[in-house]
């Protein structure tokens, strides 16, 4: 329980500073949001009381603390763009993305760990020509992968309408084997992340030497790489899933352009473009918290398969 | 399979030494001017005139690859070069020194790291404006934590060594310790991450000029051109092919080399 408690404090201290990193990038944008509005040559008086009304004029620590408290109720402001609270459009958009990140983590876990696996079993140089294309999996951009994908499955095979996505509520088949190609393209350098730490897990094991005495007491290779190797094999890996959840959801961002997908992603591109400063303070620290709070879920989920790690 | 890292260095260091060949030509020499228009030949497929084809400004594809890769050069080197020198600095701070200084400063890191890299880059653009100079920024502070969590355990380590502790009771200065002796003994991790840390920053920086938040035209980019290309697949697909595999074989390139060079220090893996 006392892992539990302090791991849960150094989150809560995560979290504060993710929100105070956040906070500080926004508020010190070079220039003055108030001149920005009123022009150079506006008078003091209306200066001051502009200040006012956005409460500019309180000190940043006041400020700090009126802006994340709103934020834990779960007002994130209102969007300069859209005219609308930052966390309605924020709710509006998350499901999709959430879906998507959902399906390329269950993809790359299904595909990666076998594929991983296999690959760890060839310690020849078929192991090493697929190591290596593992490598040339983790160097493709995915937004790239989108574009070759939706031009082959896409416009030539005809498998699915670029650039028009179905949602899913509408008609559940097509939103989804739409989804499955945007998936595709986010998965495919994560798999090959999974396949890479995977192996290098395994061939770590395998040198080890209760390896050894497993194969003098006469155990066979199957055996001996599912029994032993795989069960200590696997747990190290299970660390580089929060780490590829990161991953996903950063590719997704830029994969949802590219197939024209209504997520969060889109609204983050669009809110940068037209700086709409309150809509990607709340998108950034909406999506760290999550990042963080997931990495938190993952840590936890380690100490609880592994045995040997105690959680008092 | 033991000698695995060599083949990695050996590929590693072939293609970036093709790309830092094609990049120097580049600077002299272009089959033709990468910014020369011409919108009677636009789109066209590959000719012996034109290699890869033209671009939907009648502009050489090839050419504007070659110089592409200036920019990826100098957007991986600057960075990282942002990136090593303040993560040097706080790692180093934090495990030479220890205490609240340490706890604070990881503590940030720590935050840092949750946001998905490209979140940071992309909060930073919308403050400091696009372009090149800005991505660059983005990018090197991005790539900071990873850099000063490696620091700060070389710094951790080494701090409670033999050599360190004789040069400290000679009343040699802290700074003069850290940069003078320490540094040089735990610089190989650091050169990895250098070394990843470009591929990363290639990549990012392709993600970011494809959504046009990155490097601006008429600057040449790779992720630019895959920006401008995706509307002319069908036309001209070399136009969107090209650009991909080029980053995708730099990435791979200082992937390969950062991998092998750490099996290379890894006395297990030798």
């Amino acid at each position: 329980m006392n892992y539990l408690i302090k791991r849960t404090v150094s989150i809560v201290f995560i979290l504060l500073f993710v929100s105070i990193l956040t906070f500080l990038v926004f508020e010190v944008i070079p220039g003055d949001p108030v001149l920005a509005k009123l022009g150079i040559d506006a008078d003091e008086a209306q200066v001051e009381a502009l200040r006012e009304e956005l409460g500019l004029n309180r000190p940043l620590a006041v400020r700090y603390a009126s802006w994340i408290s709103n934020a834990v109720k779960g007002d994130l402001g209102t969007s300069i763009r859209f005219d609308m609270p930052v966390m309605d459009l924020i709710k509006d958009r998350l499901g999709l993305t959430a879906l998507i990140t959902a399906m390329s983590l269950i993809l790359i876990i299904v595909v990666g760990f076998p594929l991983g696996i296999l690959i760890a079993r060839h310690e020849n140089i078929f192991g090493l020509g697929l190591s290596l294309l593992s490598q040339v999996g983790m160097a493709i951009p995915s937004f790239w992968l989108g574009i070759i994908i939706t031009s082959v499955f896409g416009l030539s095979l005809k498998l699915f309408v670029p650039g028009q996505y179905v949602p899913i509520a509408e008609d559940p088949r097509a939103g989804f084997s739409y989804l499955f190609f945007v998936v595709l393209a986010i998965a495919i350098p994560n798999i090959a992340v999974i396949v890479r730490y995977l192996r290098d897990s395994v061939l770590e094991q395998k040198g080890q030497d209760y390896i050894r005495t497993a194969r003098s007491k006469g155990g066979g290779e199957n055996y001996i790489m599912y029994n032993h190797i795989l069960r200590n094999a696997l747990l190290p890996v299970i660390t580089v899933l929060g780490m590829l959840t990161a991953n996903v959801l950063g590719g997704s961002l830029v994969v949802e352009k590219v197939f024209n997908v209504p997520g969060i992603g889109r609204l983050l591109i669009m809110a940068v473009s037209t700086q709409d400063l309150p809509l990607v303070e709340g998108i950034v620290l909406y999506l760290a918290a999550i990042v963080v709070l997931i990495n938190f879920g993952v840590d936890l989920l380690y100490r609880v398969i592994d045995p040997r790690i105690n959680l008092t | 399979m033991k000698r695995e890292y060599s083949v990695y260095l050996k590929v590693g260091t072939v293609i970036i030494t093709a790309m830092l060949i094609m990049m120097v030509v580049s600077i002299f020499f272009t089959p033709y001017d990468p910014e020369k228009m011409d919108v009677e030949h636009r789109l066209q497929g590959p000719t012996w005139k034109h290699i890869l084809g033209t671009d939907n400004f009648g502009r050489d594809i090839f050419s504007r690859i070659m110089q592409g890769s200036q920019t990826a050069f100098t957007v991986g080197l600057v960075s990282v070069t942002i990136g090593l020198t303040i993560g040097l600095v706080i790692g180093g701070i934090a495990g030479y020194f220890g205490g609240w200084a340490d706890n604070l400063l990881m503590r940030s890191m720590d935050a840092m790291i949750a946001f998905p890299g490209i979140i940071i880059a992309l909060m930073f653009v919308t403050i400091w404006g696009y372009g090149i100079t800005n991505t660059m920024i983005a990018l090197g502070i991005m790539a900071v934590p990873r850099f000063a969590r490696i620091a700060r355990s070389g710094f951790l380590q080494a701090k409670e060594l033999m050599y360190v502790k004789m040069a400290k009771s000679i009343g040699v200065s802290n700074l003069r310790i850290m940069f003078v002796h320490i540094l040089p003994n735990i610089i190989s991790p650091l050169i990895v991450a250098a070394s990843l840390g470009f591929a990363s920053a290639v990549l990012a920086e392709a993600g970011l000029s494809y959504l046009g938040l990155g490097v601006q035209p008429p600057d040449p980019s790779w992720g630019t051109m895959l920006h401008e290309s995706q509307l002319y697949f069908n036309r001209a697909p070399l136009f969107s092919i090209a650009p991909g595999i080029m980053i995708t074989l730099l990435v791979f390139g200082f992937n390969m080399f950062g991998d092998g060079l750490r099996d290379l220090n890894d006395p297990r893996k030798r």
